[in-house]
């Protein structure tokens, strides 16, 4: 059942978002409207396939088993002993391979799951901040952080308590995104993670090997926000009541860089608070101008 | 009648200002047709109805593009974040400073290499911002 609405849901994606799903990259100029109908297809998509592939992953180790054993110990009480192992294994096999097929095409085309979990509700909150039909600029790599492209250092195997760690480094500057809001302030933004894949081995008492791979995942999120000086000021900093705007510039630049560390079995980058924490930071440290009314009101 | 009142807005809030196509059974307040969920007593305010419908991150694709979501996810992040966002209703109360740089603040080295030149190159907007000057000020 699960299949059938995976496959109807790329059915119904555009040859645009096919192309997409192939190439995993994206960069434009489109309103929050045309980004949310190009991305969100793809996201629906995604969100089916995964659970497929995860479904597919199980069904084809156990399934052939089964079948296996099945047909073996059913050809022996059919009287069938010479033919039942190669019947066994043919079966297994024809069970196994549409599964393995299933597996290759999900995972062929699957996407980073920050598309959903960060750049899709990201897209769709900035849009209110900004004018009717202005457009977000945004270059998307969704091609997860661990792939080969990406791959930077391969740092030397160390040895710690006896366990043997191996280490590979990727850099991955995933989103990239420009708009002009409508109070006239322009904003952009940088997520850049750094992806440390460290497969740790160590053999127990009877000599097995055991490999488990993690990762930590560094992410940098930069925000530039410059705001009109002629609708905003600098809020006094209590850390430096010195700090004033310089006199005469037409606009107040602002940056901010915040680094969060994530850990676990899969590489994920920062949260959508922790981006839009960044941003919003920006903007806490002016304040409206109140001698007259905002322009963007 | 009135115009909308309802706020737009995620880093700015301001208010609506189309005509108003009804009132929010629950806050009173004027909304436009596209603020106003109608149902049999009425409607409510797409602020009102948002804040029913809270969630605490994105869980679903259906729900991304619609304005109770967005304006769920926009009270339950001034909440949990103490964010107060620049408004024409009234000054604005409390702080958020997360990461920011001290006034007149630049990005270090490795921060300009980030942001330029851009990983894919997204033209227009971005192309009077990719000179150093944007960052060194």
């Amino acid at each position: 059942m699960r299949l059938i609405e995976t496959y109807r849901a790329y059915r119904a994606l555009t040859p645009e978002q096919r192309r997409l799903l192939k190439e995993k990259q994206v960069a434009g100029e489109y309103t929050p409207a045309q980004w949310l109908g190009l991305l969100a297809g793809l996201a629906a998509y995604d969100r089916q396939a995964d659970a497929v592939r995860t479904w597919a992953t199980t069904a084809m180790i156990v399934t052939p088993m089964l079948v296996f054993f099945g047909a073996l110990f059913g050809s022996i009480a059919l009287g069938y002993e010479s033919l039942a192992i190669p019947v066994a294994l043919g079966l297994a096999l024809l069970t196994a391979a549409p599964l393995v097929a299933i597996f290759l095409a999900t995972r062929a085309t699957d996407l980073a799951d920050r598309l959903g979990a960060v750049a899709i509700p990201l897209v769709s909150l900035i849009g209110e901040d900004l004018r009717p039909h202005a457009k977000v600029q945004l270059a998307l790599d969704l091609r997860g952080g661990a792939t080969k492209p990406k791959l930077t250092a391969t740092p030397p195997a160390r040895n710690e308590d006896g366990r043997s760690i191996r280490e590979r480094v990727f850099r991955d500057p995933w989103m990239n995104g420009a708009a002009v809001l409508r109070d006239g302030a322009r904003l952009r933004w940088r997520i850049d993670d750094e992806v440390h894949e460290l497969r740790v081995s160590h053999s127990n008492a009877r000599g097995k090997t055991k490999t488990k791979t993690k990762f930590r995942v560094d992410t940098r999120v930069l925000a530039a926000l410059d705001l009109p000086a002629a609708g905003y000021r600098l809020r006094p900093n209590p850390a430096d009541p010195t700090t004033r705007a310089p006199a005469l510039e037409k606009w107040i630049k602002l940056r901010a860089r915040v680094r969060t560390r994530q850990k676990g079995t899969q590489p994920r980058s920062a949260s959508l608070s922790a981006v839009l924490k960044t941003i919003a930071g920006l903007y806490a440290r002016a304040e409206p101008i109140r001698t007259k009314e905002p322009s963007h009101v | 009648m009135s115009n909308c009142t309802v706020r737009r807005g995620f880093l700015t809030l301001s208010a609506c200002g189309e005509p108003a196509a009804g009132v929010c059974r629950t806050c009173g307040r004027p909304a436009c047709a596209e603020h106003l969920v109608r149902d049999l007593t009425g409607g409510v305010c797409t602020e009102c109805g948002a804040t029913q419908h809270a969630t605490d991150e994105p869980t679903d694709t259906e729900d991304w593009g619609t304005d109770s979501w967005r304006y769920g996810y926009r009270d339950r992040f001034y909440q949990d974040s103490g964010y107060r966002p620049p408004s024409a209703d009234g000054p604005r109360t409390g702080a958020l400073a997360t990461g920011a740089l001290a006034a007149g603040g630049t990005f270090d080295d490795r921060d300009r290499e980030s942001f330029d030149p851009p990983t894919v190159d997204a033209g227009g907007l971005l192309e009077e911002d990719t000179g150093p000057s944007l960052f060194d000020s």
